[in-house]
């Protein structure tokens, strides 16, 4: 994922400043590169063209006054039986295999980091905390992780700094770093953070891409109620 | 404005340069005009020759698209009829996803077409790659056609943000990625894709 993420945007940069001198060589040696430059290219124009756009709808629009798509179902009773039956089966199997959204695309729409709200302060000092809770908070998640892996080191068993790291993790990008941090929390005695820990772990499953772990977690999840019961459900629903 | 009466549809005869002038302003009744007079031809040709009514449909209307995108010039002189020109880029069209389907080819551009098609020809291919962005554009979910309109008319992230009410920055530009990514994947498993590269 991170090195798509860096292809765009090298990119954006070479279109942003196409005289740069490594990048236009580059465009001319790599072939592949070259490609996707025009393709991006090509999209940029093509979608800013409303004019086009609104040409092409003015021609369906006519299109469809003049002429209509004709309706040529002539088959016999028996035919059409199997043709729709082939039809349904069809269609069920692309929704099943081909239009569900992918992992990428359900945790980008479920994830909201936890808010902010502990006090317990343990053995950190207030610099520290505020930092950690400045970069959370501004969802500058790398920094926010590493003011988090101070205060988890000076406090192994203070559950928030844990779980409050593993969610800078997953909003990093780094689920498989939050995965062992969640695991604790769910068997620490701070049960006010075994809900969300359990929903965490779902979404640090989505966000690495296992798709089977994040079902089987969220199943658990629709299992007792809590505020994540209905979100678990409502996500099940476009699995 | 000279209008003739036609002995076939009984309605006003526009000229070639009323149908380019038509065309280049999307005035409803020049298209109109334009459909009935030269849809059905085309698409009988396209029909009598391996293709699908709706190959009919497709090939029509990106061969007017093309017109109008070069109508837009408006130093842009039709060498040829208006239906000489619509006919002659459908027939390229046609004939050269023909070629790539491996199907037979069952005819050939007359010399008068050849030279339209030649005049045309950057123009032929990069409209249809245009159009066949735009189609998988519209595929996309409303929420992503949203960010990417904004990202691709260069709306900076901050704003994209705040104007979609999205959390932060950070999950605009998550969102962004995520749509070009999805619109990429479309453009690039459709087959006419690749027959255009």
């Amino acid at each position: 994922m991170m090195e798509e993420k860096d292809k765009y945007d090298e990119i954006e940069a070479f279109l942003q400043q196409g005289e740069h001198a490594e990048l236009k060589r580059k465009f001319q040696e790599d072939e592949s590169f070259a490609k996707d430059v025009n393709l991006y290219k090509g999209l940029k124009i093509a979608i800013n063209d409303k004019k086009a756009m609104a040409m092409e709808s003015l021609f369906d629009e006519v299109e469809k006054e003049l002429f209509p798509k004709k309706k040529t179902l002539r088959l016999r009773p028996l035919l059409l039986v199997a043709a729709t039956v082939a039809l349904l089966v069809v269609t069920l199997y692309n929704l099943q295999w081909f239009a569900a959204p992918s992992t990428e695309e359900l945790f980008a729409n479920y994830f909201e980091p936890y808010k902010l709200g502990f006090v317990d302060r343990g053995e950190a000092n207030d610099s520290v905390i505020e930092e950690a809770n400045y970069h959370y908070a501004n969802q500058n998640f790398e920094e926010a992780a590493k003011a988090f892996e101070g205060l988890s080191t000076i406090d192994k068993t203070n559950q928030y700094y844990n779980f409050y790291l593993a969610i800078s993790y997953i909003g990093n990008l780094e689920s498989t770093k939050a995965l062992p941090f969640l695991k604790e929390v769910l068997n620490s005695e701070q049960s006010d953070l075994h809900d969300p820990a359990e929903w965490y772990i779902a979404m640090a499953f989505l966000q690495d891409g296992q798709k089977d772990s994040a079902r089987e977690q969220l199943m658990e999840i629709t299992k007792k109620s809590s505020k994540f019961q209905q979100l678990a459900i409502q996500l099940l629903d476009e699995w | 404005m000279e209008k003739i009466i036609t002995h076939q549809s009984n309605q006003f005869m526009l000229s070639e340069e009323e149908l380019l002038t038509g065309l280049r302003e999307g005035d409803r009744n020049v298209i109109k005009y334009i459909y009935t007079n030269y849809f059905p031809g085309i698409s009988f040709f396209i029909q009598n020759n391996k293709g699908s009514e709706e190959d009919g449909r497709d090939i029509f209307q990106e061969s007017l698209l093309i017109l109008y995108q070069k109508a837009k010039n408006p130093l842009f002189n039709l060498s040829s009829s208006f239906y000489t020109y619509l006919f002659a880029i459908s027939k390229n069209l046609w004939l050269k996803r023909l070629e790539k389907k491996r199907k037979l080819r069952v005819t050939f551009l007359e010399k008068e077409e050849l030279m339209i098609v030649d005049e045309l020809a950057s123009d032929i291919n990069r409209e249809s790659q245009y159009r066949l962005f735009r189609k998988k554009f519209g595929e996309l979910s409303t929420g992503c056609q949203e960010v990417l309109e904004l990202f691709f008319n260069g709306t900076p992230m901050k704003e994209i943000a705040q104007k979609l009410n999205f959390g932060s920055v950070q999950y605009a530009k998550k969102r962004k990625f995520q749509c070009k990514e999805k619109l990429i994947s479309l453009i690039r498993s459709d087959e006419l894709y690749n027959e255009l590269l």
